[in-house]
């Protein structure tokens, strides 16, 4: 035990405390023990106080327990979800722009044939636009005739 | 350790009071939430006493422990068998009081009550005194709330619960050895609190 670091011999205390040291290790300890006084003594009051700590009285039985936390268990069953949208308006407004995205995604992808046509027909009523009005001269009326 | 393929046969024969934790679980997984409350009696004293040995408050306890036993009902239908139900309640237990004391910790940052001089000056206290049991274990319980947590917790858990140094690990999700080290450290700074006042 001689040769052992402060922290070294701590250890084995506390595992001697517990009870979880081999014999072999135990007796070395305990005739350790008997020629270091001072240790002997740390090791009294450390033993005096786990056995106190483990006498420690229990709380009287709460008889009501099971009654308050069932009314809580009920009480947050009727709370509303994590999701809720009333108590957090950034939440519900980011979900309604990410929503409205979305929406405009759909409508966009399945009608795309239709704003391809859209677009086709405002580019060629361009190009007539162009072709027959300022290639002739005509730059005026340019905007009347755009639908 | 494994999920039980199915409830055993025997066991439904048998009273819900009377029945395994995980054949209780497994109950509830399957829709019966009404055997929570076989679990809850099961271990509500037990909660409520490690509640009571963290922060020596018999005001703070019921709260506390209705708080994990809700958080409990949230998370047991996750559930997987993996530990047993018991360290698996004490953990929730644990992390319910860890936060618990660090909002106390910061109300006392904020506050002229210094805990630390209260905890003090009750020492100094009964430093002048004879001791009974009584007064004995006073002087111990204050000594040990002065202690940092990591270290108390190993403390409170192996001598008031009486838990194996595995089930402490799995409580504190740490290693074996460091529940050997912590305590070993946290035994060493109560027994530098405790020589001046006992010897």
């Amino acid at each position: 035990m001689n040769h052992l670091t402060q922290k070294e011999l701590e250890q084995i205390i506390s595992l001697y405390i517990d009870g979880e040291l081999e014999l072999s290790e135990k007796k070395r300890l305990e005739s350790y023990l008997e020629t270091h006084p001072i240790v002997a003594r740390e090791v009294e009051i450390l033993r005096l106080s786990k056995r106190t700590l483990a006498q420690s009285t229990p709380l009287v039985k709460n008889d009501w327990f099971w009654l308050k936390l069932s009314n809580r268990l009920e009480q947050e069953s009727k709370r509303p979800g994590v999701l809720s949208f009333a108590s957090r308006p950034a939440l519900a407004a980011g979900s309604l722009a990410v929503f409205t995205l979305i929406l405009i995604g759909i409508v966009t992808i399945k009608d795309a044939p239709l704003f391809q046509k859209f677009f086709i027909d405002k580019k060629n009523q361009a190009e007539n636009i162009y072709r027959n009005n300022i290639m002739t001269g005509n730059i005026l009326p340019l905007f009347f005739q755009f639908e | 350790m494994a999920k039980p393929a199915v409830i055993n046969i025997i066991d439904e024969h048998i009273p819900h009071s009377q029945k395994s934790d995980d054949s209780l679980i497994m109950l509830f997984q399957n829709g019966e939430h009404e055997v929570f409350r076989y679990l809850v009696e099961r271990y509500q004293e037990k909660v409520r006493n490690i509640i009571f040995s963290i922060f020596n408050d018999a005001d703070v306890v019921d709260d506390i422990a209705q708080e994990v036993f809700i958080k409990v009902y949230q998370a047991l239908r996750n559930f997987r068998f993996e530990s047993s139900f018991y360290t698996w309640v004490y953990r929730i237990t644990v992390n319910k009081c860890r936060d618990e004391l660090r909002k106390k910790k910061v109300k006392r940052f904020f506050s002229f009550h210094s805990f630390e001089k209260t905890t003090n000056l009750k020492i100094e206290n009964m430093a002048t005194t004879t001791f009974d049991d009584e007064n004995l274990k006073g002087v111990i319980e204050e000594s040990l709330k002065k202690l940092p947590e990591k270290f108390r917790m190993p403390i409170i858990l192996k001598d008031i619960d009486g838990m194996s140094y595995e089930e402490i690990a799995e409580v504190l999700e740490c290693e074996v050895g460091t529940v050997k080290s912590r305590l070993s450290r946290g035994r060493t700074m109560l027994k530098e609190i405790l020589m001046p006042i006992l010897v």
